[in-house]
């Protein structure tokens, strides 16, 4: 597998630490923990794109010049976490004005 | 004349509809527009119902790994055709308010749709994002935010584990395809403690939409602040389309295996819980709301019976007609309202229908989509006996109802007195509803034995592997290699 | 459906609550019925692969092997009891006497409620070597007897009598059925048929007494000899057809009956609970009928009525039934006489006279009006508050406590302990985590997701909210770094971008919810804290070891090999992860400018929701620009939104694309509108940007091309009109999310206004 011990263990800091926002009271902490928590499974669905073999490639983007599967990082799971970003985008500001506008 | 492609139309017509909803139109203009689409679709779905299903569309031409693949068999035929003929009403009566609830109220239909067309699982999260969001905006019009907001939460963070799955099955899978899966399942079942993982996380997102207990909690607060004419329809149609997704997925991988404990729990606690709201005094609409909670646990149920899709062919569609039916007929009365029995035949039939089909009577449809499920639990009883004893909770209720508001010493009062005039409390809407109802029952009857051999059908997902192999080789399609698949 | 019919005609009278109470007890009891015969007849046909009625009551010896055997036959039994009102669920049918006497002729004595003696009688051949089937029958069939009987002889009212001599007698034909002789059949036909000819007669005839003396209490009706002897003699004639004495039809079915009955028994209990069971049900019947036909004979010191009207007409239409009786008698078995039976029926005969001569005495007990208690007690009164009060008061507290519960709970914690729960569902071994050794290609993506995880830690130190957001913002650039090191420069890119737009959103939000957010106190029980923490805890553990569980050599290779290599060509593009973004995956992106586009009506809408008054107080000197802001920025605005628009032209072969063009041309707009307060409206943009996408995913099918195929135009391939489409929607959607923000904060206009 590709994934090294540092990256596990930054990875789960930042999973329960992301968690922990979200069961917060405060409404500001959920929000944030919400897009941490977005962060994170986007940073977790880059690296499920790496099988064996490709885990010397990595920092190659992917092109069609580059010829070959196997020298370019998987660029599927790429277009999922930029939907993805978006999408999160979008509902941390409805659930933000929803905070705002509630106030009245 | 029917070519695979016209399923995308599904997506994009409601979606196109939406945007003209923008135009400054009448009231008129607005139902000759949602009416035509009515109409267009429609036809589709009668040319399908004549063709070879199942069809696969793949979504741009292109082939199976990257592209996106929409899939139509009998069972997303007959969703289809009972969410286009909820939707015509709730449409209808729509037109009257902001062109914005229309332009919302449009997104959600186009979501649903996509929700049961779509084969591949990034997809059907984009589509779960939609309609959460715009089932989140019809609230716009609402007094108070606090309903929507634990509505809004508990769906996000229901699609954060919807992508917790995805990040999984895209790593040991390699693909979000849904047939895909469904070849490779056995191979990765066999080899890794994963897959229990996998299925749990993307039920548990179902689960959330479909509001069982006990994630049903948001449900039926939120839900009773609708607005009144999307109060059938958004009721109806979302909670099923979330069982529909669950037995996609547990059909697509064998068999529901480690989650069959599951289901029957949740299953049974939905069953109980809902019964208990039907009966108790909060009042006609919060009854409802729990009906429909009750059903949910019964098509839970279903699913862990062998032979799922004979019964949820009739019971998805029964269960939405039903559904809409009782609550349009919840939204014209009020709590208060007695001795109902003078308002005529007219209303009297309608109401006989709308109740006795709910019940589960025959020769309505709900009987029979009834008797499809109790087949199938010889080997376990308790699950007949605790859907007989909904049907029976469900007469009691049903009998509290008529005693409350039909008949009673109010009826003396009323023609003995001739009090001003009654309120009429027929409207087009009740009696579209309970003549589909009556319509389905008909069908229901005659298609009873095809019901049977289609859901056997259904249950193959050997029928969409042939598909994809029928697709034309002049596109690099990589050669499939089909696993042994029991 | 007889079960609904049964309903609206006990319902009849709409205002009186009490009948409609006892047809709704009468609907439910026999409802709950028809369903265990639901049950029953489903199982029987899945057992027996057929739905054919005559194969599927056809004897079966292997019946006994099947396990639920017992479920089906206890489903069986209660269809009958209910339906036949059979004890314990005999207490609907003297509730239904409540419905006009023809109706209680016709369907409660004769052919309703035979429809559970039916059922009994069908099932027979298949069942009846069951010990349960025997037993049972004959135990519930001989106590309906003898209990029916005696609580005919307590009431006054004689339709009620009636009422429970006809569930008495349908108790014998049950324990007809559950009999294992062979002719048993013919005996219960005969009983069933004789039973409907003379109580349909003694219930018409009880119509018209009760309407002739004007009531239906059997203690004030009186003298009936003199004023109508015809009515007397047809009562008479099918009183003795219901104790059974020789001319009539009655005579012969209960003799028949008593031969099967009184023949071999399994037990000596057996024996004696049978003969005490018919005894006393010979007697209270015969004691029965003969005080219903004397009592109102007999002259009485009450004073007389003036006359009786009634037609005579109606009277001389109920004489065939019982001489429909004397007619059948001669096809008739000799072979069934026995003489001890005969002297012992006698002798039951005799006593049932005796009894109703001494009842019928003047100062007995029996001829007091019954007290107020006697009528409060009864199985109908039990199930109906059952019914009305217990059960949805049951309900009720149930189910509002456990929506308490739930409320209490608190959403996010529930949904997290139940999605830890399902997470159980995988252990985590961790001796199955596969880490690799490698760190010289990936030395900066370590780095950079380690510094994350470290940095998020020091988040929960950040007390104040200003801060805290900018932290979290910051976490979010080094994930665009992250991103870089990966090889993923869209991605890198459409980070910086989107991660400075939350940034503005955010802070912006801070500002207008500045209020609320010191209002909130952070008062926190320690526990709750602790549990919190245990979750995310756990939640975060087992994802994380998942997502190293995964079996990289497992041989499911993707099959993207040469896909994106050899698709390229028809999509008109070399750069990967755009190609996939519009043109392989081109419907996700369609969902996801919809969901943008989406969120961005939502918040025009929910803010245009707010009051008038109220508007953010500003101190007057925060001006947001000076006297050079405004000519020094428009070339500049000009120059980045060509730069957006180059952005996205260069996104289908170099890194680029409609969402990084499009974010960076929000932030053009969203400056121009600051800066300039100018009104920009930015939902036609939106929605354009929108028509655009659907257009060009629907546009091939003009020409006969698949749904969202990409083709060429003049301008270039398809997809770049589908990502200019992406392009607009972004930048109207994200500059008007972020506008309507901060124009609440600039007080560009007051809220409540609409921008249109």
């Amino acid at each position: 597998m590709f994934v090294n011990a540092w990256i596990a263990l930054g990875l789960f800091l930042f999973l329960m630490v992301a968690i922990r926002f979200l069961l917060d009271t405060q409404f500001l902490r959920r929000i944030l923990g919400f897009a941490l928590l977005g962060h994170a499974l986007n940073l977790m669905l880059l690296l499920s794109g790496v099988t064996g073999a490709q885990r010397n490639v990595i920092g190659t983007p992917a092109f069609v010049q580059a010829g070959r599967f196997e020298l370019i990082v998987d660029p599927l799971p790429q277009a999922l976490i930029l939907t993805a970003i978006v999408i999160g985008f979008a509902v941390t500001a409805v659930l933000l004005i929803f905070e705002i506008v509630e106030k009245e | 004349m029917i070519q695979s492609w016209n399923i995308g139309l599904f997506f994009t017509l409601p979606l196109l509809v939406a945007i003209f909803h923008f135009a400054p139109l009448s009231t008129a203009g607005r139902r000759w527009l949602n009416s035509m689409l009515v109409a267009t679709l429609s036809v589709f779905i009668w040319a399908w119902s004549q063709s070879d299903l199942p069809q696969l569309l793949l979504v741009g031409g292109w082939p199976h790994f990257a592209g996106i693949q929409w899939s139509l068999d009998e069972l997303s035929l007959v969703l289809l055709g009972a969410t286009l003929l909820v939707y015509w009403p709730a449409s209808w009566a729509l037109s009257h308010r902001s062109p914005q609830m229309n332009v919302i109220f449009h997104f959600v239909l186009a979501a649903c749709f996509g929700l049961i067309l779509s084969a591949d699982l990034f997809n059907i999260y984009v589509m779960l994002e939609i309609l959460t969001l715009a089932s989140a905006l019809l609230f716009i019009e609402n007094k108070s935010l606090s309903k929507l907001k634990t509505y809004v939460w508990m769906n996000v963070v229901g699609s954060v584990f919807y992508l917790f799955a995805i990040v999984y099955l895209y790593q040991n899978l390699g693909t979000m395809n849904l047939i895909d899966i469904g070849l490779k399942w056995n191979v990765f079942a066999a080899n890794s403690l994963l897959p229990n993982l996998i299925i749990a996380s993307l039920c548990f997102a179902f689960i959330l939409k479909a509001a069982i207990f006990p994630l049903n909690i948001w449900l039926p607060e939120a839900y009773a602040l609708l607005p009144k004419e999307v109060q059938p329809f958004m009721n109806a149609v979302p909670t099923k389309v979330a069982i529909y997704l669950m037995f996609r997925l547990t059909s697509s991988v064998g068999t529901g295996s480690m989650l069959q404990p599951i289901f029957v729990l949740l299953g049974s606690t939905s069953l109980i819980v809902g019964a208990l709201g039907l009966l108790s005094k909060k009042g006609l609409i919060s009854n409802l709301l729990y009906f429909n909670l009750s059903h949910l646990g019964v098509m839970l149920l279903i699913l862990t019976l062998p032979n799922p899709a004979e019964s949820l062919l009739y019971y998805l569609a029964f269960d939405i007609l039903v559904v809409n039916a009782l609550f349009v007929l919840g939204n014209q009365m009020h709590d208060s309202d007695r001795g109902l029995i003078l308002q005529g035949p007219l209303f009297l039939t309608v109401v006989g229908i709308i109740l006795m089909s709910a019940i589960g009577l025959p020769p309505f449809g709900g009987f029979w989509a009834e008797v499809l499920v109790i087949r199938q639990t010889i080997s376990q009883p308790m699950l007949a006996l605790l859907i007989l004893s909904l049907t029976f909770i469900s007469i009691l209720f049903a009998l509290r109802f008529w005693a409350t508001h039909f008949v009673g010493p109010d009826v003396e009062a009323r023609e003995s007195t001739h009090t001003g005039p009654h309120q009429r409390m027929v409207n087009f809407n009740l009696i579209y509803s309970s003549a589909l109802l009556a319509l389905f029952s008909i069908v229901s009857i005659w298609t009873y034995d095809w019901a049977i051999v289609w859901g056997e059908q259904i249950q193959k997902p050997q029928r969409h592997f042939e598909k994809i192999l029928q697709q034309p080789p002049s596109r690099a399609v990589p050669t499939l290699e089909l696993e042994e698949v029991p | 459906m007889s079960a609904i019919g049964s309903f609206a005609l006990i319902g009849w009278k709409l205002s009186s609550e009490s009948a409609q109470r006892s047809a709704a007890t009468a609907l439910s009891v026999t409802i709950a019925g028809s369903l265990a015969l639901l049950l029953a007849l489903l199982y029987l046909s899945e057992l027996r692969g057929t739905t054919s009625l005559s194969v599927l009551t056809s004897p079966w010896p292997e019946v006994a092997n099947f396990p639920n055997i017992s479920l089906i036959i206890f489903a069986l039994f209660i269809a009958g009891m209910t339906k036949s009102a059979l004890f314990p669920f005999h207490f609907w049918l003297p509730q239904a006497m409540v419905a006009p006497t023809p109706v209680s002729a016709y369907l409660h004595s004769a052919s309703l409620v035979n429809l559970g003696v039916f059922l009994f009688g069908l099932f027979a051949p298949l069942l009846k070597p069951l010990l349960l089937w025997h037993v049972g029958l004959s135990g519930i069939g001989l106590l309906t007897f003898a209990i029916g009987s005696i609580l005919a002889l307590l009431q006054t009212d004689m339709k009620k009598g009636l009422a429970y001599t006809t569930l008495s007698a349908l108790g014998l034909v049950t324990t007809m059925f559950g009999l294992r002789a062979e002719s048993v059949y013919y005996a219960a036909t005969l009983l069933l048929i004789s039973h409907a000819l003379y109580k349909s007669a003694l219930f018409m005839s009880v119509g018209i007494l009760s309407r002739g003396m004007q009531s239906q209490d059997l203690l004030h009706t009186h003298s009936l000899w003199k004023l109508q002897r015809s009515l007397v003699l047809l009562m008479g004639v099918a009183c003795f057809s219901m104790v059974g004495l020789p001319p009539t039809l009655g005579f012969v079915s209960k003799e028949m009956a008593l031969h099967f009955l009184l023949g071999p028994f399994a037990t000596a209990n057996a024996q004696w609970f049978t003969w005490i069971c018919a005894s006393v049900g010979m007697l209270c019947t015969s004691a029965f009928a003969f005080l219903l036909l004397l009592k109102p004979a007999l002259p009485s010191s009450e004073t007389m009525p003036k006359s009786f009207n009634f037609s005579k007409v109606m009277q001389w239409s109920v004489w065939p039934l019982p001489l429909a009786g004397f007619a059948t008698w001669g096809f008739i078995w000799s072979e069934f006489w026995n003489a001890p039976l005969l002297i012992w029926s006698g002798a039951c005969f005799v006593g049932g006279f005796v009894l109703s001569l001494l009842l019928m005495r003047p100062k007995s007990p029996w001829m007091k009006d019954r007290p107020p208690w006697f009528h409060k007690i009864s199985g109908a009164k039990w199930w109906e508050e059952l019914r009305e009060h217990s059960i949805p008061l049951l309900f009720d507290r149930l189910h509002t406590l456990i929506e308490n519960q739930m409320s209490k709970a608190g959403y996010p914690l529930l949904f997290i302990m139940f999605a830890v729960l399902i997470f159980t569902q995988t252990p985590s071994f961790h001796w199955l985590w596969d880490f690799s050794t490698h760190t010289d290609r990936h030395l900066f993506l370590s780095i950079a997701i380690f510094t994350i995880g470290i940095l998020s830690c020091t988040l929960l130190l950040i007390p104040s909210a200003k801060s805290l957001i900018f932290a979290v913002s910051g976490i979010g650039f080094i994930v665009s770094f992250c991103y870089a090191a990966f090889g993923a420069p869209d991605l890198l890119l459409t980070q910086i971008l989107v991660e400075v737009a939350t940034l503005i959103l955010l802070i912006g939000g801070w500002f207008l919810a500045r209020p609320k957010l010191t209002a909130i106190a952070s008062s926190q029980s320690f526990h709750k804290g602790i549990l919190k923490w245990v979750i995310s805890f756990a939640t975060a553990f087992v994802a994380v070891s998942a997502f190293l569980m995964a079996n990289a050599d497992l041989s499911l290779q993707k099959f993207s090999s040469n896909f994106f290599f050899e698709n390229a060509q028809r999509a008109f593009g070399s750069n990967i992860v755009n190609l996939v973004i519009v043109d392989f995956r081109g419907l996700d992106t369609l969902g996801e400018i919809t969901v943008l586009a989406l969120a961005y009506f939502g918040i025009r809408g929910f803010v245009s929701r707010l009051p008038k008054s109220g508007d953010v107080p500003l101190s007057s000197s925060h001006e947001p620009r000076s006297q050079w802001t405004g000519p020094l920025f428009r070339p500049i605005a000009i120059m980045l939104l060509l730069f957006s628009l180059w952005l996205f032209w260069r996104g289908h072969d170099l890194p680029g694309g409609g969402f990084i063009g499009g974010l960076m041309a929000a932030f053009v707009l969203l400056s121009w509108r600051l800066v300039y307060r100018r009104k920009i409206n930015f939902t036609p943009l939106a929605a354009g940007g929108l028509l655009l996408a659907y257009a060009i995913a629907l546009i091939p099918l003009w020409s006969h091309r698949s749904f969202f195929e990409s083709f060429l135009t003049p301008v270039g391939p398809s997809s770049l009109l589908f990502d200019a489409g992406v392009f607009l929607t972004v930048a109207g959607s994200i500059s008007g999310i972020l506008d309507e923000v901060y124009s609440m904060i600039f007080g560009f206009r007051k809220r409540g206004e609409h921008v249109r």
